[in-house]
C-alpha cells in the first residue's frame, strides 16, 4: 500500500526539521496519538487511539525517526499492533525551501499483516492517506498555536 | 425389505437438527484453561527475542509457551508421511524457534484461565522480528537468487517427480496431425468448515496419559503422529477422541501444531486445555488445496484419437511440507491423467515448491480434480480446433466397456467402467442436442449460452496396502472393523473410519442390518475414538464404504459363522445344514426348525451349552485391505449464460450422473454428489486464496473468500448408472469426492463455451464477473459457425 503526497507548511525548514523530532510536537501531530514516551535514540513507545477504516480502537505501537539529514530529510516509522494484525509503514519525508515556507514532501509505504492485510487494499488504502494528511495538518495546526498566524518561529524560539 | 438400496433418512440427524451433536468445542473438562497463539505477522522472518513478561503478568495468565520451551521438552517436528525419491523435508516445528516461514506461524501459546483472557494476554507477547525477504509465489521462488526458505532444499525445490514414457511422448507428439496446448492456473483453495478446528488435551500426571479431543477425520493417524512421533510418548499413552465433527474434505486428516501444543501445555500447567479456532485462524493455518501452475499439450491424430498427453507442473507446497503433501500432486495427480480415455503414450513431470504461504495438503478431491481438469479443457480445446462437438471428440476416445480391467500409462489398473453409457444417460438429461440448437438460436440473438461437459474418473479407496507402500506412503490403508453382539442380540459396529458428516450412521447400519436380519434401531455405530476402536486409518480418499465397510462385512461375516456353529450345535444338525434368513438360522427343508439370531447371541454368552472347545461371547474383528483402488466416474454437465455486459455467469442447469457401484443409501449418495458438486461449482467461479507479494495471505475472512450461497446454485439434476465393482464385497465405489472432482470443469467448459463467439479461449479459475468482463471489453462477437 503507497502514500504519498505534498504540503506547503508556513515555516522554515530547519525548525520543522527540529519539531519532527519533538516528542511534544509528534504527540501532537501523530494522528490519535495519546502517549508518546521516548525509548531510546529516534525512537517512542506510542499509545494510539485510532479508527482506520473498520479497525477502531487503542492500539500499541512505535514511531522511529532515522536517516537523519538535517535540513532536507529524514525518515518517519510507525509500527501498530492490534488484535487484528500489524500495521507498518515508513516515509521518507523531505523538505524543500519555499521562500518563508518550506515543501514537505513524503513518500512511503504501508504494510498490513494479518487480517489488516486482507481489509488493506479494499478497505484502508484510503483511510491511511488520510491519516498521513491529517498528520500534517496537525502539524500546522500545531505551529499556528505555538508561533502563531505566519509560524515566525524565531518570536517562538525567544519567547 | 432389505434397507441397502433405499433412502432411509439419516439416524444421526436427530440430534444434528436439535442441536445436541457434540463437538469439540462443546465439551468442557473440570479446571479447563483456554490457550491462544502468538502468530506471525510475517511470511519470512528471523526471531531474534521473544519477551513474555508483559503477557505472564496479565490477568489469569498460567503459562506463556516459546519455541524454546517446546524444543527444551523434546517436542519433535511434525511428520511427513508420504516419501518421494527427491523428496527435501526441511523440519516444520510445532511452534517456530528461530525463524518463521509464512504468517500464522505459532511463535508462542498463551494459557490463560479464560479464553479471552489467553487473547488479550497473547497480544503482549512482544516478539522482536527481523524480516526476511519473502519467496511467495511459484515463479518468485524458482527465480534464480530467490529468497530460500530452508538450507536443506537449495532453490526451494522441495522435490521433482515424473511418472510415464517421456520418450514414447515424444514420438507420439512426432507423428500428431494436430498438438492441442494450455496453460493454466488451478487456483489456491482454503478450507471452510461449518465447524473450524478445535483441540482439547489433558494429561493425567498420575498415570502419565493424555487424551486429546480434537476435530479428525483419522483419530487413530493423529495418535500414531502426535505420540510416537511428535511428543515421542508411548502410542497407548494418548487417546485421542474425535467426536461430531462438522465437516472436513480433507483438511482435518493430518496432525496440527495447535494440536500438539495443547497436548504440552495441558501437561505444562496441569489442568485441561482447549482451543477453537477462530475463523481467521482456520483460514491461516488449515491445510490450504491445489495451486498448481501447468503446462499441458495433448497430441492428436487426423481421426481426432489422442495419441499422447505432456504435462508439466509446478506445485506450490507452502512453507512446510504437511502430512500428506508430497502424494497428492504426484500419485494422486499424475496417476489420474488418463481420465476416461485411451491415450496410448503419458508423461507428467511435477516440481514441489516451497513457498512463504501456509502449507498445502489434501483438500476437496485432492490431485484428482487437477488432472480431470486439464483432461476436461483440453477435450474443449480440441473440439473447438478440429471443428467437431466436444461430445462426439470425447465419444471418440472413451476406454470401451469391454478393455477392463484396463492398464493405464501413468501406473493404475482401472478395475471396471462403462463410460459411454453414463456419458450417454447425461447427455439425455440435460438434452444435449436440443440444447445445441437453442444455443444457436439465443447466439443469433446476442445471447451467450454456454453447455460444459465433464466426464470424469477418480481413484479412491486408496490401496492396496503393499502398492501404496512401493509408492512411498508410510501406512497401510486397510480398514478394520469390530462387531459385538450383545447377550439381547443388538449390534455395536466400531468402524477404523469416521464420519464428519457423511452419514455413516446410517449407511453402515444399513449393511449391517441387512447381513444379520435386524432392525437399523438394533445397529449402533461407534467411531471416532481410539480407546474404543481397534485401529483405523480414519476417512479420505472416499474409502470409507469401498474399504471401511468391507472390514464391516467381513466381521460381520465372521460374527455369522461362529453364530451359525452356535445355532447348527443347539439345533443338532451340521453348520451347513442351516440357512440364514431374516435373522434366522433355519434348518434347510425343515420349516420352522430354526434359531433366531438374539437366542443365538444369548446362548453365546450364557455359555451354558456351546459346542465343545468354542470361547464364549459373540464378537469378531476384521481388517481388510483391498486388492485394488476401485475407480467411481461419471458425466457431469453445466448450462449456463454469460452476460457480455456485466461478465455475469448465470448457471441455468447442472446434471450429474454418477456411477458408484451399487448404492447403499440414494438419498446419502445424492447429499455427497451436491456437496461437491456445490464446492466444484465454487471453485469455478468464486473460491481463490490470495497472497500479496509480501506473503500477506489477503484472503482472511469472508469479506475477501467468497463462498457459494443458494443463489449461485440450481437444482441439481442427478442420474446413475451401476457398475460394480470386483475389489470389495458389496461392489461399491466411494462417492464423497465425486461432486467436486467433476464440476469445476464442467462450469469452466460452459462458460468458456459461452465466450466462444467472442475468441477467448481459455480463462483461469475463478471466473469472477470482472474477469470475464475484461477479457471481453474489447471483443466484438464474430457470427458463430
Amino acid at each position: 500500500m503507497r502514500l504519498g503526497g505534498e504540503k506547503t507548511i508556513p515555516a522554515d525548514r530547519e525548525t520543522l526539521f527540529r519539531i519532527f523530532q519533538d516528542p511534544d510536537f509528534l504527540a501532537k501531530a501523530v494522528p490519535g496519538a495519546k502517549e508518546l514516551v521516548p525509548e531510546g535514540e529516534g525512537c517512542y513507545r506510542a499509545v494510539l487511539e485510532l479508527a482506520l477504516g473498520p479497525l477502531r480502537g487503542r492500539f500499541q505501537g512505535r514511531v522511529l525517526i532515522k536517516d537523519r539529514r538535517p535540513p532536507e530529510a529524514l525518515t518517519l516509522g510507525l509500527e501498530v499492533q492490534s488484535p487484528l494484525g500489524r500495521a507498518e509503514g515508513e516515509g521518507r519525508v523531505e523538505l524543500f525551501p519555499e521562500g518563508e515556507a518550506t515543501r514537505v514532501r513524503y513518500e512511503g509505504e504501508a504494510r498490513l499483516m494479518g487480517s489488516l492485510a486482507g481489509l488493506g487494499a479494499r478497505l484502508l488504502q484510503g483511510a491511511a492517506q488520510g491519516l498521513a494528511e491529517q498528520f500534517f495538518q496537525n502539524l500546522e495546526q500545531e505551529l499556528r498555536r505555538r508561533y502563531g498566524e505566519g509560524g515566525d518561529s524565531s518570536q517562538g524560539e525567544r519567547g | 425389505m432389505p434397507y441397502v438400496g433405499q433412502a432411509v433418512k439419516r439416524k444421526e440427524d436427530y440430534r444434528f437438527l436439535t442441536g445436541r451433536g457434540a463437538y469439540t468445542d462443546d465439551l468442557t473438562l473440570p479446571g479447563m484453561v483456554h490457550a491462544a497463539f502468538v502468530r506471525s505477522p510475517y511470511a519470512h522472518a528471523r526471531i531474534r527475542a521473544i519477551r513474555t513478561e508483559a503477557a505472564l503478568k496479565a490477568p489469569g495468565v498460567l503459562a506463556v509457551l516459546t519455541g524454546e520451551d517446546f524444543a527444551r521438552e523434546g517436542v519433535k517436528p511434525m511428520p511427513v508421511g508420504w516419501l518421494l525419491p527427491t523428496l527435501k523435508i526441511p523440519p516444520r516445528p510445532v511452534v517456530a524457534k528461530d525463524e518463521v516461514h509464512h504468517v500464522g506461524e505459532i511463535v508462542a501459546v498463551v494459557v490463560a484461565e479464560t479464553r479471552a483472557q489467553a487473547e488479550d494476554a497473547a497480544l503482549l507477547v512482544e516478539v522482536d522480528y527481523e524480516p526476511l525477504s519473502p519467496a511467495a509465489d511459484l515463479r518468485k521462488a524458482l527465480a534464480p537468487g530467490a529468497p530460500e526458505l530452508h538450507p536443506e532444499a537449495p532453490g526451494n525445490v522441495a522435490f521433482t517427480w515424473e511418472i510415464g514414457d517421456e520418450k514414447a511422448v515424444e514420438e507420439a507428439f512426432a507423428k500428431a496431425h494436430k498438438v492441442v496446448r494450455l496453460s493454466l492456473r488451478q487456483q489456491r483453495l482454503i478450507p471452510n468448515a461449518i465447524e473450524p478446528r478445535a483441540s482439547l488435551a489433558a494429561y493425567n500426571p498420575g498415570t502419565g496419559e493424555y487424551t486429546l479431543y480434537t476435530t479428525s477425520q483419522n483419530p487413530h493417524v493423529h495418535r500414531l503422529m502426535h505420540a510416537a512421533f511428535i511428543l515421542g510418548i508411548p502410542e497407548p499413552k494418548l487417546r485421542v477422541v474425535a467426536p461430531d465433527v462438522g465437516g472436513a474434505f480433507g483438511s482435518k486428516i493430518f496432525p496440527y501444531p495447535e494440536e500438539a501444543a495443547v497436548l504440552v501445555a495441558a501437561r505444562q500447567v496441569g489442568r485441561p486445555v482447549k482451543w477453537a479456532a477462530r475463523r481467521t485462524e482456520s483460514f491461516l493455518m488449515d491445510a490450504h488445496g491445489r495451486d498448481h501452475e501447468t503446462e499441458a499439450e495433448m497430441a492428436f491424430d487426423a481421426e481426432g484419437r489422442v495419441l499422447g498427453l505432456r504435462v508439466r507442473t509446478l506445485a506450490n507446497m507452502g512453507a512446510y511440507l504437511s502430512l500428506f503433501a508430497p502424494a497428492i500432486p504426484t500419485y494422486l495427480y499424475g496417476t489420474l491423467l488418463s481420465g476416461q480415455y485411451r491415450i496410448p503414450a503419458i508423461y507428467c513431470h511435477v516440481t514441489g515448491v516451497f513457498t512463504n504461504t501456509t502449507p498445502v495438503d489434501a483438500y476437496r478431491g485432492a490431485g484428482r480434480p487437477e488432472a480431470s481438469y486439464i483432461l476436461e479443457r483440453l477435450m474443449d480445446l480440441a473440439a473447438e480446433e478440429f471443428g467437431v462437438d466436444p461430445a462426439d471428440l470425447r465419444r471418440k476416445n472413451f476406454i470401451p466397456k469391454d478393455a477392463f480391467p484396463y492398464a493405464t500409462p501413468v501406473a493404475l489398473v482401472y478395475d471396471s467402467g462403462n463410460y459411454e453409457e453414463a456419458f450417454q444417460k447425461a447427455l439425455e438429461l440435460v438434452g444435449y442436442w436440443n440444447l445445441r440448437k437453442e444455443q444457436a438460436e439465443l447466439r443469433a440473438k446476442g445471447r451467450y449460452l454456454g453447455i460444459g461437459l465433464s466426464c470424469y474418473i477418480e481413484a479412491c479407496g486408496l490401496a492396496p496396502s503393499k502398492v501404496v507402500g512401493q509408492l512411498g506412503a508410510q501406512a497401510g490403508l486397510w480398514e478394520s472393523a469390530l462387531v459385538r453382539v450383545a447377550p439381547t442380540g443388538k449390534v455395536e459396529v466400531y468402524t477404523g473410519s469416521h464420519s464428519h458428516g457423511q452419514g455413516h450412521e446410517t449407511a453402515f447400519s444399513q449393511v449391517v442390518a441387512d447381513l444379520l436380519g435386524v432392525s437399523l434401531e438394533d445397529v449402533e455405530i461407534v467411531h471416532g475414538d481410539t480407546g474404543r476402536i481397534p485401529f483405523g486409518m480414519g476417512t479420505y480418499g472416499s474409502r470409507s464404504a469401498p474399504v471401511g465397510l468391507s472390514a464391516v462385512v467381513r466381521a460381520v461375516e465372521k460374527v455369522l459363522d461362529k453364530a451359525r456353529r452356535i445355532a447348527a450345535h443347539l439345533l443338532e444338525v451340521a453348520p451347513e445344514d442351516l440357512e440364514y434368513r431374516e435373522g434366522r438360522f433355519e434348518v434347510k427343508g425343515v420349516p420352522g426348525k430354526a434359531k433366531g439370531f438374539q437366542e443365538v447371541a444369548l446362548q453365546a454368552y450364557l455359555a451354558h451349552n456351546l459346542p465343545e472347545g468354542m470361547e464364549p461371547g459373540l464378537e469378531a474383528t476384521a481388517f481388510f485391505d483391498p486388492s485394488n483402488f476401485v475407480f467411481p466416474f461419471g458425466t457431469h454437465v453445466a448450462v449456463v449464460e454469460v452476460f457480455p455486459e456485466t461478465g455475469e455467469v448465470k448457471l441455468l442447469r447442472y446434471v450429474a450422473v454418477d456411477d458408484c457401484g451399487p448404492q447403499i443409501n440414494p438419498l446419502l449418495v445424492k447429499g455427497q454428489v451436491e456437496g461437491g458438486v456445490v464446492q466444484g461449482i465454487a471453485q469455478a467461479l468464486l473460491e481463490e486464496g490470495v497472497y500479496d507479494e509480501n506473503g500477506q495471505l489477503l484472503t482472511t475472512s469472508y469479506m475477501e473468500y467468497a463462498m457459494p450461497r443458494a443463489a449461485h446454485i440450481p437444482r441439481i439434476e442427478h442420474g446413475h448408472t451401476v457398475t460394480p465393482s470386483p475389489v470389495n464385497p458389496l461392489g461399491v465405489k466411494g462417492i464423497g469426492e465425486a461432486g467436486t472432482i467433476a464440476a469445476a470443469q464442467a462450469v469452466v467448459n460452459a462458460v468458456m463455451d459461452a465466450l466462444r463467439p467472442f475468441g477467448v479461449r481459455h480463462l483461469d479459475m475463478p471466473l469472477t464477473p470482472e474477469k470475464i468482463w475484461r477479457a471481453l471489453r474489447d471483443r466484438v462477437p464474430v457470427a458463430a459457425d
